[in-house]
């Protein structure tokens, strides 16, 4: 076996071993086609060694040819291959050069297949054998082709073109990869040009063994490919590994997702969803695959669908975190409200790999958030519509909270909480200290406070303020926060002063009783006129300021009164009198009016003390009696009035001319016509005064033409009521005896009351000299069924004697000293212009009785 | 000095009491002179004798207590009989009170009546007699100088010679003569004549402080 053999076999044995292997590599990964190629190449150089080969067995010049021609064939291949290797491997090398490479050996192919016998000989002339390691090798002699240049200057662009390449990777920072492909190449490639041309051009007696040197370029790239191989192995190794781990994290995070009580999910960097936890799934009850991807938002409520995408692709977009609330079907069908945090998260090499998040079931607290809004919002709308402000007080803060309102009452600027202080400052300050102190006692006993105080505003204005105050319980006991209301009660203030002033200003005395009779306040007048002290009748029963006789009617009053209460005047009837303190009594007059308060119905009872009036009014009836001679009341004293002076003027009149006609008579001066003038005068006043008579008796006609139902038994009791005081003056007491169920009368009840009252004065004028105990008027009526009701009036004075018995109604008579003598006269005209009659006579036991008698048909005298 | 008759004037605005009063007045022998209203008497002037007023309360215009006050007022010292017809009892008090000197009600006794004349008319000449006299001691008064009136003031109070000259800042010597012209002039002897003069004038002395009185 030669030498020659051995090698070239080996060599060759091996390209295709390589080959083969980096085939099997491109096999299995299409994409390793630098892989392939070096195959190819690997092929070639073996196919091209096997030439070679045969180049050194050959004999005669014809076959030496024919190899070297089609020594070209792999040598193209083989050229090309290593193109692309660099191209595909290195990613190298400009692409024109690499094209014009190609373009060069392929012309230089058809150009060997064309040109005899090869393109590197013109000509070979013969084969010599040398020894070369052993065994006689053809060698070649001849003359060479010029044309040979060409492959050549393949070649030569080839280098240039790795070379450049190799620059290129060296640059890259590969240096490695640069030198072993790139040197490798060029070298191998410039030893085997330079070679192949030393041989051709007789430079060198060897054969061609330029498939040695590429026999070691191939070496070098499959240890280049193997390298990565290597690599590769152990990359995937590692890879393994990690995997392992990565695996065994993502169980324990799978095993830590499932357990929490939270929905997990993870999406990776397409935003797509790539894990949801078991707890997810139980919830909406769908399966994983249903679920990744965007499979989810399924579940995701109608309405809430497109703010829960937005709010998650934007924040994903940012890399921010988000929080968003939607509604998540349940597996029952239930929308439940989920609070869905969601982070973006990072892996190993701290690159985004998208989101991973978790959701909280908030129904039932949005519920009760929703609930305590509403709830919320009631509040404050009843505190609005009851004018309240509401307020918290945080005593560890010192701030507290204010509604609306509060600002509006206490106008406090629009914005934050206010501080306690701030808050005191608007409080008047004679009211600051008393209120502050019910406020600390509340807090320090977890109690409740009340209180109204003044407030004063930033523009001067002063309000009065009630306010209302409680403990929140705390934790422990301990209560720091205080929940209240303040109301604005300047106008309940106002009127509670206002009130008070009235009462206190009011020229009576003011008392104010409560359903039960019980005191509730009296102003200072009452004070003085019941002699009492403002605390000592508060609260007591209204009885004490009467006298007992009074006590019995006073509880049936009050419970008739309030029952149906209206403003009314107490004791019409009857005299009331009061009782003061040190047991006096003092004539009032009561009247009551029932008044509303917040605690119920009360009875304001204005007290006036009365008896200042009754003296003057006695007073001012005493004087109108002494006046007035003949009558006191209206009607009749005014006509008597009138009648004195028209009567008193023709009367003196007539006195004074009869007088001095007496005097001149006396005198002897008496002349006849100075009488007749006399006489004359006396004529026109006597009948000037009975003209006036006359004129009186038509008034009373007159009168008597106002009709009127009278009830006598009432006309008397009346009568006895307004002459009281007259009899008192006089001593006298008056006595009636009224028969029940008297017809009526008709007539003009005021003279009916004059003719009565005439009637009556007289009897006290005539009991003047009587004793006192015998000093009765008695009246009385009687009816016998006979048409006409009878009036007497009978007194115990000295009587009537006989003489004067029938003058007694006679005009211008009297008794009396200064009396005129009208009264009966007129008594008489009124009876008998109500077609009645009327007489006198001694009574029974002494004293006079004058008695009417009055028809009650409508018959009256003309 | 001859003084006018005395006489009766009459206002009153009813004609029948004007002529029956003339008349009976008349009878009694007294002048009278009738009016018709209190205006109308005032218009005419003072009478100088001995006089009164018989007058109507009420009547139309100034009434009788309106004529007092204006009698009053002038100080007019006319006495004064009201009459009325009505007996007001109050103005009655009030014109008794302010001077009248009767006050007696429509149909009054005619005796009475002229009792009332004769002592108003009294009453009157009295007045008149006084009015006289103090003119007459005014004259006096008058006649003195300022010196001997000095001397005279502080005589009437009691004073001694000696006690008036010290007050006056005279000599006794100087108040003795003064005084002794000032007696003369007065046409008095005494210092009790002194008084007698001074009141009628209706002076009173001036008491200087210091002085026993």
């Amino acid at each position: 076996m030669s030498w020659v053999t051995v090698i070239w076999s080996i060599g060759a044995g091996a390209c295709l071993t390589l080959a083969f292997l980096q085939f099997i590599v491109w096999w299995k990964d299409r994409s390793a086609r630098a892989n392939l190629v070096f195959s190819v190449g690997a092929i070639a150089v073996a196919v091209f060694a096997a030439l070679e080969f045969a180049l050194m067995r050959a004999v005669t010049p014809e076959e030496f040819g024919k190899v070297t021609r089609w020594i070209h064939v792999p040598a193209w291949v083989l050229i090309v291959s290593i193109v692309a290797f660099v191209r595909l491997y290195l990613n190298a090398g400009r692409r024109w050069l690499a094209w014009s490479i190609v373009a060069v050996r392929t012309l230089s192919l058809i150009l060997n297949f064309i040109l005899s016998p090869n393109i590197n000989y013109r000509e070979i002339t013969a084969v010599d054998h040398v020894r070369f390691l052993g065994e006689p090798v053809a060698i070649p002699h001849g003359v060479p082709n010029p044309w040979m240049l060409l492959p050549q200057f393949s070649l030569l662009l080839l280098v240039i073109f790795v070379v450049d390449a190799t620059i290129t990777v060296w640059l890259r920072g590969n240096h490695r990869q640069a030198l072993v492909v790139g040197g490798s190449i060029v070298l191998l490639v410039g030893l085997g040009s330079a070679q192949a041309v030393a041989m051709t051009w007789g430079l060198v007696s060897t054969p061609l063994t330029v498939s040695l040197f590429y026999l070691i370029l191939v070496a070098a790239m499959a240890y280049e490919l193997s390298y990565d191989l290597i690599r590769a192995a152990q990359v995937n190794r590692q890879l393994r590994a990690t995997e392992a781990i990565l695996r065994e994290s993502e169980q324990r995070f799978r095993i830590v997702a499932d357990a929490a009580p939270v929905l997990i999910w993870m999406s990776g960097v397409d935003k797509l969803c790539t894990f949801f936890n078991k707890r997810w799934l139980e919830f909406t009850g769908r399966s994983l695959e249903q679920e990744l991807g965007n499979g989810w938002a399924e579940g995701v409520h109608r309405d809430d669908v497109q703010k829960c995408l937005k709010t998650y692709t934007e924040a994903f977009d940012a890399r921010k975190p988000f929080v968003m609330q939607y509604r998540l079907r349940r597996n029952d069908g239930e929308y439940r409200w989920l609070s869905d945090h969601g982070v973006p998260r990072y892996d190993a090499h701290s690159a985004f790999a998208g989101y991973i998040g978790s959701c909280v079931d908030v129904t039932d607290l949005l519920t009760q958030q929703t609930a305590l809004h509403q709830f919320e919002e009631r509040v404050a709308l009843a505190a609005e519509a009851a004018h309240l402000g509401v307020w918290e007080f945080d005593t560890i803060t010192d701030q507290i909270w204010v509604s609306d309102k509060v600002r509006e009452i206490f106008q406090f600027p629009e914005g934050d909480e206010i501080s306690y202080s701030e808050f005191q400052k608007r409080v008047h300050p004679d009211d600051r200290a008393a209120r502050d102190q019910l406020v600390q006692r509340a807090i320090r006993t977890h109690g409740s406070y009340e209180s109204e105080y003044r407030i004063v505003l930033p523009d001067g204005n002063f309000r009065w303020i009630g306010g209302r105050g409680r403990c929140l319980p705390g934790g422990d006991g301990k209560s720091t926060r205080l929940l209240g209301v303040s109301m604005d009660i300047t106008e309940r203030k106002q009127a509670e002063e206002l009130f008070h002033l009235a009462t206190e200003a009011s020229p009576s005395g003011t008392v104010l009783i409560d359903h039960e009779g019980r005191i509730v306040l009296v102003n200072t007048h009452a004070e003085k006129l019941f002699g009492y002290a403002r605390d000592e009748l508060v609260g007591k029963n209204v009885e004490i300021l009467l006298p007992e006789r009074f006590g019995t009617s006073l509880e049936s009053d009050r419970a008739n009164f309030f029952i149906a209460p209206e403003g009314r005047a107490m004791g019409s009837h009857a005299q009331l009198f009061a009782r003061r303190k040190d047991g006096s009594e003092v004539p009032i007059e009561i009247s009551v009016n029932p008044v509303q308060t917040p605690h119920g119905l009360v009875v304001l009872a204005n007290v006036v003390d009365v008896s200042a009036r009754l003296a003057a009014e006695e007073v001012a009836r005493r004087s109108r009696e002494q006046v007035d001679l003949l009558g006191r009341v209206s009607l009749l004293g005014e006509m008597t009035a009138s009648l004195a002076h028209e009567l008193n003027q023709p009367l003196a009149a007539i006195v004074n001319n009869a007088t001095a006609a007496m005097q001149y008579l006396e005198q002897g001066r008496l002349k006849p016509e100075q009488l007749e003038d006399i006489l004359n005068d006396v004529v026109a006043d006597g009948r000037r005064a009975f003209d006036v008579m006359q004129n009186v008796r038509n008034a009373i006609k007159k009168g008597a033409a106002i009709r009127g139902r009278i009830n006598l038994n009432d006309l008397v009791k009346a009568i006895t009521h307004m002459v009281q005081p007259d009899a008192t003056a006089h001593f006298c007491k008056i006595k009636t005896s009224l028969t029940a169920d008297l017809p009526p009368i008709e007539g003009d009840p005021i003279q009916i009351q004059q003719a009565v009252i005439n009637l009556v004065r007289n009897a006290f004028d005539a009991m003047r000299d009587a004793p006192p105990s015998r000093r009765n008027v008695e009246i009385s009526t009687n009816y016998n069924g006979d048409g006409a009701i009878g009036v007497a009036v009978r007194d115990y004075g000295p009587g009537i004697s006989e003489a004067i018995r029938n003058r007694l109604f006679d005009q211008f008579f009297t008794t009396k000293d200064e009396g005129l003598g009208m009264g009966l006269a007129i008594v008489r005209s009124i009876i008998e212009a109500h077609g009645g009659t009327i007489s006198a006579e001694n009574a029974q036991g002494g004293g006079a009785r004058f008695h009417f008698r009055l028809p009650i048909t409508k018959e009256m005298s003309q | 000095m001859i003084t006018p008759a005395a006489t009766v004037f009459v206002i009153d605005d009813d004609e029948s009491v004007r002529k029956s009063l003339k008349r009976l007045l008349d009878a009694a022998r007294y002048e009278a002179e009738v009016f018709k209203s209190a205006s109308e008497f005032l218009s005419r002037s003072a009478y100088q004798g001995p006089s009164c007023v018989i007058v109507d309360v009420k009547m139309p215009g100034l009434n009788g207590i309106d004529f007092q006050e204006a009698l009053i007022e002038h100080r007019r010292e006319e006495q004064l009989i009201f009459i009325t017809a009505h007996g007001d009892i109050p103005m009655c008090a009030q014109a008794m009170k302010a001077g009248a000197v009767d006050f007696l009600p429509k149909p009054f006794k005619p005796k009475q009546l002229l009792e009332s004349v004769e002592r108003a008319l009294a009453r009157s000449s009295e007045q008149l007699l006084r009015a006289s006299e103090r003119i007459h001691a005014r004259a006096l008064l008058q006649r003195l100088t300022p010196r001997e009136h000095e001397v005279m003031e502080l005589v009437a109070t009691g004073l001694l010679n000696k006690q008036v000259g010290g007050q006056l800042g005279m000599a006794e010597k100087t108040v003795k003569t003064h005084r002794a012209h000032m007696m003369q002039k007065l046409k008095i002897t005494s210092v009790a004549e002194l008084m007698v003069i001074l009141q009628k004038a209706e002076v009173s002395p001036v008491a200087k402080p210091g002085t026993k009185v």
